[in-house]
């Protein structure tokens, strides 16, 4: 499965719900305005995208002040690394050809 | 020579008069907001349809086979059938609307003592309220049901997310959607409303719904909130699909 790579608020949300976490938008939204600037609907958005994705999964709870959506991790953090890593590594080889190859031999050598 | 009807002095008057009134029809459409002037104007604009079609001569008996028919014939219920086409779609149209953007979203009812208490206080009957499954924070109405997503929900807080409910019950109440439907219908079948701008009535009605939500909160800063924060994610969801 091709995964684009994430950006850092995707990065920083998958952080939060790592390993198994079930939150619903308004708390994550609580626990990343600690550390950075930003708007709820950015949130929303990112966990909609994610969603989509099919990275997170979502349900639906009734609760105080309405239905809200929980979301929860539908992949391990191993999973969307390796899936990630793999459709990058992927793209450098499609775009880069024989140029990419070698300088990956290059750097396994080095390391 | 009877075909060519338009040359007798009565049919040509019958054309000029019945496109003139329906030119009057589309620009009081235009002005006053009304539908059925946009209906009148539709009428009038097939009327020296119908009476070309009533002119034609055929008055071949009904065949056994179709392929007997006299071409004509076709060509008259062709015409025929424009009315029966358009009174079918508004009927099935508008009618069966919610119940088809029910199917097609997935909606479930949810209840809303608050849309139902202010519902009560404008006069409107029966308004039902659904909701569905998508975090794009959406709120439309059609006849006496309005739709509302989970986005709207999830991203306004109870104050603006009452000011959307205000703002959708202002619609069910001055029956904004049978003006868009019409508009819309409009569209296909007539050339001045498909190459006019768009219905300013509408446009008018959208600014006077938000000044109804503010009129019954007091105050105009949650609807302005409810607005900012649509456009907000709008502008979010392209950035992201940028990145």
């Amino acid at each position: 499965m091709k995964l684009q790579p994430l950006s850092p608020l995707e990065q920083d949300i998958l952080n939060r719900l790592w390993p198994d976490k079930h939150l619903k938008v308004r708390e994550i939204y609580v626990l990343l305005k600690r550390t950075r600037q930003v708007a709820l609907t950015s949130i929303a958005v990112a966990l909609d995208r994610l969603y989509s994705r099919g990275i997170v999964n979502r349900t639906i709870k009734t609760g105080r002040g309405g239905l809200r959506y929980v979301y929860f991790p539908r992949k391990t953090k191993k999973e969307v690394e390796k899936t990630v890593l793999e459709s990058t590594v992927n793209t450098l080889i499609d775009t880069f050809g024989s140029t990419a190859v070698a300088y990956f031999n290059e750097r396994f050598k080095e390391r | 020579m009877r075909f060519l009807f338009y040359l007798t002095p009565d049919m040509v008057w019958l054309i000029f008069g019945s496109w003139l009134f329906a030119i009057a029809m589309f620009f009081a459409w235009r002005k006053l907001g009304n539908p059925l002037l946009l209906y009148v104007h539709v009428t009038f604009l097939f009327l020296p349809f119908f009476a070309f079609a009533l002119s034609l001569p055929c008055s071949m008996p009904w065949s056994t086979s179709l392929f007997q028919f006299c071409s004509i014939m076709w060509t008259k219920l062709f015409i025929y059938i424009i009315p029966v086409f358009v009174i079918l779609t508004i009927l099935f149209g508008y009618v069966l609307l919610p119940t088809f953007y029910t199917y097609r979203l997935d909606a479930k009812k949810y209840a809303s003592p608050q849309m139902e208490k202010f519902a009560k206080k404008m006069g409107i009957r029966k308004v039902h309220l659904y909701w569905f499954d998508t975090m794009k924070p959406v709120a439309f109405s059609i006849r006496n049901t309005i739709f509302i997503s989970q986005g709207i929900i999830e991203l306004f807080v109870g104050k603006e997310c009452e000011a959307v409910l205000l703002h959708e019950l202002y619609h069910v109440h001055v029956h904004s959607g049978w003006k868009k439907f019409s508009t819309m219908l409009g569209r296909f079948i007539t050339p001045l409303v498909a190459f006019s701008k768009y219905n300013p009535h509408l446009a008018y009605e959208e600014k006077q719904a938000d000044q109804f939500a503010c009129f019954l909160q007091g105050t105009n800063r949650y609807i302005l909130q409810a607005k900012r924060k649509l456009e907000e994610y709008e502008q979010e969801v392209v950035h992201a699909q940028v990145q």
